[in-house]
């Protein structure tokens, strides 16, 4: 009887908004070209028009104030950013990075970001191993900044964290940071002060640490470092941000348009049968890239914070947010090849998946040969010896008993009863990973005042900052991760570690064949994660979710090394 | 006026949905009185439950599960070039009675039916594990003559079979509003 009845109004109110679908986007492009006046309006987030949306949804607003950078200023009078420079630094040598605001064009509008030192991305630094460069920083954004140099073992001082190893650089101030190198590879800088803005505005830039060792990695016949990023875009610029409190904090903030290096027509030009180097670096606000070389062999080299075991040749590269891979890529047939980020996204109104594919960047392949062949090196897949021995001294711990644990989750409130039970039907199923963001206007609506992410420690019931972990240098810890699937909206999180190395030694319980150094571990949904952590600089340090919404919602923790 | 009365009808449609469809929260444990404690939390929320079509001698007690974990990748995720998740299944079956002729052999084919892929035959302890490589599939357990026949396609009848948890997203399109076409064009990839 009460189904009978249920099931006479579902079909009523199916049958009663019929008509309502073509009308629901008829306010979907509010506001217009705000970038000269003083102050931001809501627009909706782009999507797909034929998505049917629930009436009244149009005039929802995501309650908190909207931010776009440079308002009351005039755009053409400000400077216009350049590509980044490449700077050779060797120990001792001094840099000055300052933040400011730029003019950029981006699918072929002229929009407002930030740089460091006008450039898009920052300068590359290149750095010997074991090398200490003194940056000079200077903050001339419109907030308080930081940079945190992400995945270098650095001096706890300079680890760029306001309110824990520093004070946040006050607009016109100016910090000075020491940054050591300890590690080969490739790292990357950024602020740790409202991220989902200040970075999706531009502020990253890459490291890239020379081994300083004969043979270190194969023989390449050029290396090329790239960044990856997205930016959500409408018709009249810039996506606002939320002011101080992110929206989109269920999903992340997908953007729309694909970057590589801060522009969307990266191109690389190389002659028939080049070995190329690529260093890649994922610093979106939460989308993970499945990048496909196409046309091309591809050996997988290392990660985050150092090579692999074992060398292996793959057919694409999942990266998640904060992570890196390097990758040898040879091209041995002219023509002209794209780089894509080539992914199963979601559509929840039709429950399917369907095949979506971006063009990141193009690769000409010239018919002339190259001059120094190293084919025969690239099919050559190599033991790293040197990374075999350096985890061996940590396989002893390899079976010890979990030390610490953390779950996942979420906690969502104060969202209107219609979408928290949408929601619920779009979780319906949950994907290990989201790839797109399958629920724009949900996402968009949803904000830091309404959803809370959640470190939890199962032992004691604690929660993000006010877990309190400490350990002494030396120690090897055992960290336990599950992504809860019984969440309202679970999702993946990249996880970061700062100031320490870790190995994921296992997930769902299968151990990790082939293991590598890394900062950052994806966390899919409904797996544990066992991760290795090696405790070796001393200080006070965070862990947190990489997705930059989900760290300004909360997803974040505190602990200590002490000597 | 227009307006309220179309978000009347949204506001029935988000209140009743979760109830007639039972989707407010993924159940914790489905009812079969399968054991779906894995080794490590979190794999049974992706755990297929295998029913029998109790079509098969032997086979109309049966239950069993298939566990879904990652395949080997030096990435944690196994995802392949399509984007596609690349999964590892270690098929069990309980309940079952040896069928006297004939060996039972796990499958798994798209929800279109529109590709299969044969895991291999059960081992005497009706266990067998293998790699699939599609977002949305049904794991399908058949009696056929010998474990060596037909790679490409089942022959015999089907014993038990299962969905994997991605089938539980299914379409709205061909239900009340969107009954614009028919369902079948949608929701099974």
């Amino acid at each position: 009887m009460r189904g009978n009845l249920l099931k006479a109004l579902l079909l009523i109110g199916l049958v009663l908004n019929a008509p309502a679908i073509l009308a629901q986007h008829e306010h979907h492009m509010m506001g217009g070209d705000m970038s000269n006046s003083d102050s931001a309006t809501w627009r909706m987030p782009p999507m797909d028009m034929s998505m049917p949306m629930m009436p009244g949804m149009d005039k929802e607003l995501p309650p908190v104030e909207p931010f776009l950078a440079g308002l009351g200023m005039d755009k053409m009078m400000m400077p216009e950013a350049k590509p980044r420079e490449i700077m050779e630094l060797a120990d001792g040598d001094t840099v000055h990075l300052q933040a400011s605001i730029v003019r950029r064009k981006l699918n072929g509008q002229d929009v407002v970001m930030y740089g460091y030192n006008g450039q898009y991305p920052g300068p590359l630094l290149k750095a010997p191993k074991d090398a200490t460069i003194i940056v000079e920083f200077n903050n001339k954004i419109e907030f308080p900044t930081t940079i945190h140099w992400h995945g270098v073992r650095l001096d706890n001082r300079f680890d760029g964290i306001p309110g824990m190893t520093q004070a946040p650089v006050e607009i016109g101030e100016s910090f000075t940071y020491e940054v050591y190198f300890r590690d080969a590879g490739v790292y990357w800088y950024h602020p740790h002060v409202l991220e989902y803005i200040q970075q999706d505005l531009g502020l990253y830039g890459n490291m890239l640490v020379d081994p300083q060792e004969e043979g270190y990695y194969n023989p390449v016949n050029r290396e090329e470092v790239i960044i990856l990023d997205d930016i959500l875009m409408d018709s009249n610029g810039l996506l606002p941000w939320g002011d101080h409190s992110p929206t989109h904090a269920l999903m992340g903030r997908f953007g729309n348009v694909m970057l590589v290096n801060g522009s969307t027509d990266y191109t690389l030009d190389v002659k028939k049968g080049e070995v190329v180097r690529f260093y890649i670096t994922n610093v979106a606000n939460t989308r993970t890239f499945n990048t496909v070389f196409e046309g091309a062999k591809v050996k997988l080299v290392g990660s985050d914070v150092s090579k692999f075991e074992r060398e292996d040749f793959i057919d694409n590269i999942p990266i998640s947010v904060a992570e890196r891979y390097i990758v040898e890529v040879m091209y041995d047939k002219p023509g002209i090849y794209p780089i894509t980020n080539s992914i199963q996204a979601i559509n929840h109104f039709r429950g399917e998946f369907y095949p979506h594919t971006d063009t990141l960047g193009m690769v000409t392949v010239s018919g002339d040969e190259v001059q120094e062949s190293y084919a025969e090196e690239f099919n050559t897949l190599r033991e790293n010896e040197d990374v075999v021995a350096d985890i061996e001294a940590f396989k002893p711990y390899f079976d010890k008993p979990v030390d610490i644990s953390l779950n996942l989750t979420v906690e969502v409130s104060g969202l209107p009863i219609g979408i928290m039970q949408m929601m619920a039907i779009d979780t319906m199923y949950v994907p290990h990973m989201e790839w797109n963001d399958s629920m724009p206007m949900m996402n968009w609506l949803s904000t830091g005042k309404q959803v809370v992410w959640e470190l939890l420690e199962p032992s004691t019931g604690k929660k993000n900052m006010d877990i309190d972990w400490n350990f002494k240098v030396g120690d090897v810890v055992k960290l336990r991760l599950f992504n809860d699937p019984q969440t309202l909206h679970p999702m993946n999180h990249p996880f970061h570690i700062h100031g320490q190395r870790h190995l994921v030694l296992s997930i769902d319980g299968v151990e990790n064949p082939n293991l590598v150094w890394k900062d950052t571990s994806i966390i899919p949904v409904g797996s544990t994660v066992d991760l290795l952590i090696e405790m070796s600089n001393p200080g006070d340090w965070m862990m947190h979710c990489h997705i930059g919404e989900h760290l300004d919602s909360g997803m974040m923790l505190g602990f200590s090394v002490e000597e | 006026m227009k307006h309220s009365k179309y978000l009347t009808g949204w506001i029935v449609l988000a209140l009743t949905a979760p109830v007639l469809f039972g989707f407010t929260k993924p159940d914790k444990t489905p009812d079969t009185g399968v054991s779906f404690e894995c080794i490590e939390p979190g794999n049974e929320y992706y755990t297929l439950e295998l029913v029998t079509t109790k079509k098969v001698p032997g086979t109309g007690q049966a239950y069993g599960k298939s566990v879904m974990k990652f395949a080997n990748s030096p990435f944690g995720i196994s995802i392949t070039k399509d984007g596609s998740y690349q999964h590892k299944l270690e098929i069990q079956l309980e309940k079952v009675n040896k069928p006297k002729t004939g060996v039972l052999v796990a499958w798994v084919t798209t929800p279109t039916l529109s590709k299969t892929k044969k895991i291999g035959a059960l081992d005497d302890d009706f266990h067998v594990s293998g790699t699939v490589e599609w977002n949305k599939y049904i794991v399908v357990i058949t009696l056929e003559e010998s474990a060596e026949g037909n790679s490409n396609m089942w022959e015999g009848p089907i014993a038990m079979r299962g969905l994997s948890k991605s089938g539980r997203m299914h379409t709205m399109a061909g239900h009340g509003p969107f009954d614009q076409e028919p369902c079948a064009k949608y929701g099974y990839e």
